[in-house]
């Protein structure tokens, strides 16, 4: 009951606070009467009885002041008035504000960002139970990691596995159009175990999830909860109805999902996104729904396991208990011997709390260098901030000074220099975080692509607002905390005495400014060699020679033309296809190949090669790709030896699948297995297979790069094809050699469908594209660093200048020119800078040592790179002392010592 | 005079105020007249003590308070017990005795 009544009185005293101070006062003034009264009944005369009354009272605003000190409520009040005085007292600086504001806000800022973009790609966890439990199943041998694409592989895990509580697995397949509400809408789900939501404990937002029973059903799809929102407006009666899906959208994968109905049974979680991070599943179905799928679509698709490890197994141990299990189960599938025992001899379990994904690899370096650059921004923003509060609490000094001698508490004026820093600085953080909101999406609309969409969530949630929040106070401390304290300590005399309040700014204050000075400088040396390292390194990887000629090649992607169609069918389609595209004017070059260079896509097989023994240990598993003949010209790839392949190389006519007895090698392959000797005539053959016949070397093509611009150089050959994408070398405008393609392609067969057309530079722009961004961001982190430390070092030195006018004053009067004293000030600006460039130098190498690797045509030790950076900071750094270098050159002498 | 009684225990300062309104309704004035009656002039309450006590005692919600006019005809604020006060008189009475019996021991003793 009595708590009850102090929370009234709380509220009373917070919200009616008005009311009870007039109340207050007149009680005051009315005991202060009832004195006098009393003093008057004694006998006193007015005068007299006022006097005594007043003195035993004790003064009406000391004796409110101590009622309101020990009030129920009083600390909110005075943290309340404090933010008032604060905001007063900034009102009248506007200029510090908003600088101060914006300093912040852009560090800040450019944190959370980078923060909102790695959280869900590094580091946060699935939204499951138990997510540290989970482990992604694959299998490893003398060629590396691969996925399992056995779905027997699977059964036998979830049945045998004594090591697992459970085991689950997911595919992706290809998006699907399907008509909702007679719009067109695009669709792209996963198939997933029956048991793939219960292992992860997930409930359903509405309706229910899959079971195991729901494994083989062919007819049942589970929404996601942000699908469900967007298509069918969170309609709650969704549950029952029934979704068509159609074609696959994207052809050139074997169909796998016949068309039909399915009925939609439930809504997963809101926060759930799938087990694979950057692709967020519009739907979910049961493996069943593939219709039985073929050996093909497995081999293909691959299928990612996860397992829940019990407690307490460890890896080690999980591993060797489950190889012989994957031993058993490829034995009995169709993947030949020594796949199995290169590829598939033992398990490989990697943690995989935070979901599986593609692209962590990929932009896990460029993220982190990112963190570390805003990292670095945001101290060089702090120590500008700490300098100009600095500033300013010493312009206080003499305010403080007299406060302090007159009585009030020392921790009652940092509160209040405290209240101060910590309003701006929640300002500044609450503009960042908003700047944030904002760019983070924009952010990641720049990583996405068509082909590569990447659906993060990079929403505001409370582990950003957390980050944040830790980030501001970290700014309190540095800014606001060690000026506050230092300027409030009680060394009051030489502060009284001194008349300028200016020169109450003490060698330790100074010493501090500039050791902040040269701290900036360094940081910034860091950031813009970086940034620069990266750009150079950008523009290596932009322009090199990849050893095929980058531009003037359209790349033209078909329908698989070749799955439903005899051979017969599709060589005619495709000599035909060539030879008019070729005639369409403007056209130089035209040819196919089964996929093309940069794209992703590769595939290799093991060889015997003539007169080549492996050691021991050592394989022949080479890549390689069939391409039709004028490839290497249409591409660019120089011909170094031998000829091109023919129409004659393809025996359409051949019974087994092997329909030609030829091979061209690149130098690297042809180096590695015949030296300096001649490898043409020699002979290659495919191990696996029956019926094999050799393959006759017939040429030997220069090198390029196949998969990745940074690659080494690789091993590759080229063996005939008979179908795939078209390369079309042509002096046409893009647009208008597309439309002709197309017609083209419409006019020999309306059903074939052309899934895309794009340029080859276009495509390698796509694959560069975290290059792209990393150095697009460093630069211009590295550019707002070189401001913001610009702007701190004029504050400096503008200070400086203020402090030292009597002392320039004297040189002046003494005999100094002005070209003396601009020399001094900006003397006193490069040495700075120049201490800052050299510690900062130290830092860059160590920073980029850190991303070396990352680097391309350039080393991270660069010198041309470092003396540059060096020589345009010291610039800046002149920039930067010009004004207040010329303002202390003019100053009067006599103006300059009246004023002391 | 003797030493004020906020040199003494806060609570000490309570357990007379309360004490002192046991008789009937005060104002401010007439509470410190009334405890330097009570304590036969040795505790001597000033405004400074006073009010911070009382404003304390009612958001504690041991005393509430009304204005109503004064001998004089003047407007006062009058304080009054509340049911919790005199719970809490009983309680600070209770502790004062047993502070007091184990001082008085503490002295006795050689």
């Amino acid at each position: 009951m009595l708590r009850f009544v102090k929370l009234q009185s709380f509220l009373r005293n917070i919200f009616s606070s008005h009311r009870i101070e007039t109340d207050l006062d007149q009680e005051v003034h009315a005991h202060l009467d009832m004195l006098t009264d009393e003093n008057l009944r004694a006998g006193m005369n007015s005068a007299e009885a006022q006097r005594a009354a007043r003195i035993e009272l004790g003064g009406i605003e000391q004796v409110k002041e101590q009622v309101r000190e020990q009030r129920l409520g009083n600390w909110l009040h005075s943290i309340y008035s404090d933010c008032r005085f604060a905001l007063r007292q900034l009102r009248k600086s506007p200029g510090f504000t908003l600088v101060t504001v914006l300093t912040l806000a852009i560090g800040i800022g450019a944190n959370t960002t980078i923060f909102s973009l790695l959280d869900p790609l590094l580091l946060r966890k699935l939204p499951v139970q138990h997510a540290d439990e989970l482990v992604w199943v694959n299998s490893t041998g003398t060629l590396g990691p691969a996925e399992i694409s056995e779905l027997a592989t699977f059964y036998t895990y979830r049945e045998k596995a004594a090591v697992f509580s459970s085991v689950l697995a997911f595919s992706r397949i290809a998006p699907y159009t399907t008509t909702l509400n007679g719009k067109t809408v695009m669709a792209q789900g996963i198939l997933v175990s029956g048991n793939y939501f219960e292992a992860l404990g997930l409930r359903p937002f509405s309706g229910r999830l899959f079971t195991e029973s729901d494994e083989r059903a062919q007819a049942v799809i589970v929404l996601s909860c942000d699908f469900w929102k967007r298509e069918f407006h969170s309609d709650p009666r969704t549950i029952g109805k029934i979704i068509q899906f159609g074609d696959q959208a994207d052809a050139t994968r074997t169909s796998s999902l016949p068309q039909r109905s399915y009925i939609i049974v439930g809504i997963a979680p809101p926060e759930f996104f799938g087990t694979q991070i950057e692709e967020a599943p519009d739907f979910y179905m049961p493996l069943g729904a593939t219709d039985l799928p073929s050996q093909d679509y497995w081999q293909i698709q691959g299928i990612s396991i996860l397992g829940r490890l019990k407690p307490g197994t460890s890896f080690a141990q999980a591993e060797a208990s489950l190889d012989p299990l994957l031993q058993e189960s490829e034995r009995v599938s169709a993947v030949p011997d020594i796949e199995r025992k290169e590829s598939f001899a033992r398990t490989l379990l990697t943690p995989a709390a935070r979901g599986l994904s593609s692209i962590r690899a990929k932009y896990s370096l460029p993220a982190r260098i990112l963190q570390a650059v805003v990292a670095l921004l945001l101290l060089i923003a702090c120590g500008n901030i700490a300098s100009l509060f600095l500033a300013r609490a010493i312009s206080r000094r003499r305010e403080i000074v007299v406060r302090l001698a007159l009585g009030a508490g020392a921790s009652r004026l940092v509160r209040q220099l405290l209240t101060e820093s910590l309003v701006l600085i929640a300002a500044g953080t609450l503009a960042g975080l908003a700047a944030s909101f904002w760019l983070s999406p924009l952010l990641l609309a720049s990583l996405s692509t068509p082909q590569l969409p990447i659906a993060l969530s990079t929403g505001l949630n409370w582990r950003v607002l957390l980050f944040t929040a830790l980030l501001m106070a970290l700014a309190v401390l540095i800014c606001g905390l060690a000026p506050a304290v230092s300027v409030t300590r009680r060394e009051l005399t030489d502060d009284l005495k001194s008349p300028s309040s200016a020169t109450s700014y003490s060698s330790r204050h100074s010493r501090l400014s500039n050791v902040l000075v040269v701290a900036q400088v360094a940081l910034s040396m860091i950031l813009v060699v970086s940034a620069s390292l990266l750009l150079r390194s950008l523009i290596n990887l932009e322009t090199f020679n990849p050893g095929f000629a980058r531009d003037q090649v359209l790349l033209v992607s078909l329908d698989n033309y070749a799955a439903s169609r005899s051979r017969q069918q599709v060589a005619t389609f495709y000599n035909q296809l060539l030879a008019r595209v070729r005639r369409l004017p403007g056209v130089r070059s035209v040819s196919y190949s089964s996929f093309t260079p940069i794209s992703g896509k590769e595939v290799g097989v093991n060889l015997i090669v003539e007169g080549y023994s492996l050691k021991p240990g050592e394989t022949a598993n080479e890549r390689f790709v069939g391409v039709s003949p004028d490839y290497f010209s249409t591409m660019g790839i120089p011909l170094l030896a031998g000829r091109d392949f023919t129409e004659q190389d393809i025996h359409l006519e051949s019974r087994s699948y092997q329909v030609t007895d030829v091979a061209i090698l690149n130098r690297t392959m042809a180096r590695r297995f015949f030296g300096d000797s001649n490898p043409i005539g020699k002979h290659l053959r495919f191990v696996e297979g029956a019926n094999n016949r050799p393959l006759e070397i017939i040429g030997v093509v220069a090198d390029s790069k196949y998969n990745d611009l940074r690659e080494s150089p690789l091993e590759f050959f080229y063996i005939p094809g008979t179908h795939g994408d078209l390369q079309v070398r042509a002096n046409l405008a893009t647009g208008a050699l597309s439309s002709a393609v197309r017609d083209v392609v419409r006019s020999l067969d309306p059903s074939v469908a052309v899934t895309g057309v794009k340029t080859l530079r276009a495509s390698l722009d796509e694959s560069l594209r975290p290059d792209r961004l990393i150095a697009a961001l460093t630069t211009i982190l590295g550019l707002l660093a070189l401001a913001l430390t610009c702007v701190g070092l004029y504050g400096l030195l503008a200070f400086e200048v203020t402090r030292r006018t009597g002392e320039i004053g004297i040189r002046t009067a003494l005999g100094a020119r002005p070209r003396d004293i601009f020399r001094l000030i900006v003397g006193q600006g490069l040495r700075l800078t120049a201490v800052g460039v050299i510690v900062g130098t130290f830092g860059a190498v160590t920073a980029g040592s850190l991303f070396a690797n990352f680097l391309f045509g350039v080393k991270d030790t660069d010198v041309l790179t470092f003396l540059v950076v060096s020589m345009t900071l010291c610039v800046a750094g002149f920039l930067a002392c010009f004004i207040p270098a010329r303002r202390a050159s003019r100053v009067d002498p006599m103006t300059a010592l009246r004023s002391e | 005079m003797s030493p004020e009684p906020t040199t003494l225990l806060q609570g000490t300062l309570d357990l007379l105020i309360l004490k002192s309104l046991i008789a009937g309704e005060l104002h401010g004035l007439g509470i410190s007249r009334r405890v330097q009656q009570i304590t036969s002039g040795t505790f001597l309450v000033k405004p400074g003590s006073l009010f911070p006590a009382l404003h304390r005692m009612e958001d504690e919600g041991w005393i509430s308070s009304f204005w109503g006019d004064s001998e004089n005809n003047r407007r006062a604020k009058f304080y009054r017990l509340t049911k919790a006060g005199r719970k809490q008189l009983d309680l600070e009475t209770e502790r004062w005795s047993r502070i007091s019996w184990a001082i008085a021991q503490a002295l006795e003793a050689s």
